[in-house]
């Protein structure tokens, strides 16, 4: 998770980061522009962090979704061995995908 | 009701306006899987008949509008007589009646033989939860071989309109390994759509779904 967070903060250029979950993987932190170009405005954002080695179910982001209460995304952090960063939007349900 | 072949537990469709009904009424949109006589050659465009998935079948069989009879034989029958047909006749006095009781033969086997227990092939439990799921929200569903997924999910009819979502239907603890996450986002976001899992939660019995693209940085 401290791994994530610096990359948020000193690579991406994230503000506020800060562990808000343990338990659960989970880091809050605002993003330097919008993340999806239909967005309103920059807002706050819940990262699930897990590592290469980990696996993803249904039942996994289910979870994710219910600590983060009203949230209808979060940003999913994958961290590989040798320390680099992929970052993907999970969002519940289907959400259409961006026009561009 | 309809009542549709299956051939060796696959539903065939060889009348246009029931495939036109399906597609208007229930979003089902099969695989063509004929060739075009004057095309032969191509790949493209399929003609007749109307090949349902194991998926399709079964969601139509639950919508009660549709009932299915065993045609197999009648396919078999007639393949036998065409092969026979290419054998080289031997008594030459005889092959006029010989055709003539022929024809009457393949006449009579064209009549169905109905009977209510049909075999459908089945489709995989947790994926058809996913199928129902996305037709019900009124996609279109086709195979998703194309782009390593099961079904390919779009907004409308699929000639007019480029696909949202590549599914993967899985069981509710059912682990994906994040290289497959990635790659799967990666391709889909890198051809305009979204890379979707979803499962039928056994608890609630209610589908759940996660859409996930490109992050756009990282």
């Amino acid at each position: 998770m401290d791994t994530v967070i610096e990359n948020l903060v000193h690579q991406q250029l994230w503000t506020d980061c800060k562990i808000y979950n343990e338990d659960a993987n989970l880091i809050r932190g605002t993003p330097p522009r919008k993340l999806h170009p239909e967005d309103a405005q920059i807002s706050s954002e819940y990262v699930l962090v897990s590592h290469m080695r980990d696996s993803v179910s249904v039942r996994g982001y289910t979870k994710t979704f219910q600590s983060v209460h009203d949230a209808s995304r979060v940003v999913h952090a994958v961290i590989a061995e040798d320390s680099t960063i992929a970052y993907y939007i999970v969002y519940k349900s289907l959400n259409p995908p961006r026009r561009n | 009701m309809f009542t549709l072949p299956v051939i060796s537990g696959t539903v065939y469709i060889y009348d246009v306006e029931v495939i036109k009904y399906l597609r208007e009424k229930y979003n089902i949109g099969g695989v063509l899987s004929g060739i075009l006589p004057q095309y032969p050659q191509q790949n493209k465009f399929g003609g007749l008949p109307l090949k349902l998935s194991p998926e399709e079948a079964l969601y139509l069989l639950e919508t009660n509008e549709f009932e299915f009879f065993d045609d197999t034989e009648t396919h078999l029958d007639e393949y036998k007589e065409k092969v026979d047909e290419d054998k080289p006749d031997t008594k030459n006095g005889q092959s006029s009646t010989t055709s003539n009781n022929k024809v009457e033969l393949a006449v009579l086997s064209k009549i169905p033989k109905r009977s209510s227990a049909v075999k459908l092939k089945e489709p995989v439990n947790s994926r058809y939860a996913v199928y129902k799921y996305l037709v019900q929200k009124g996609y279109f569903v086709l195979p998703g071989l194309r782009f390593g997924c099961h079904y390919m999910a779009y907004p409308g009819d699929i000639m007019r309109y480029h696909s949202h979502y590549n599914v993967l239907g899985l069981d509710y603890d059912e682990g994906i390994d994040l290289l497959t996450m990635v790659s799967g986002g990666r391709l889909a976001t890198s051809v305009k759509k979204c890379w979707v899992i979803g499962a039928k939660n056994p608890e609630t019995e209610e589908t759940e779904a996660f859409s996930i693209e490109w992050s756009g940085f990282g």
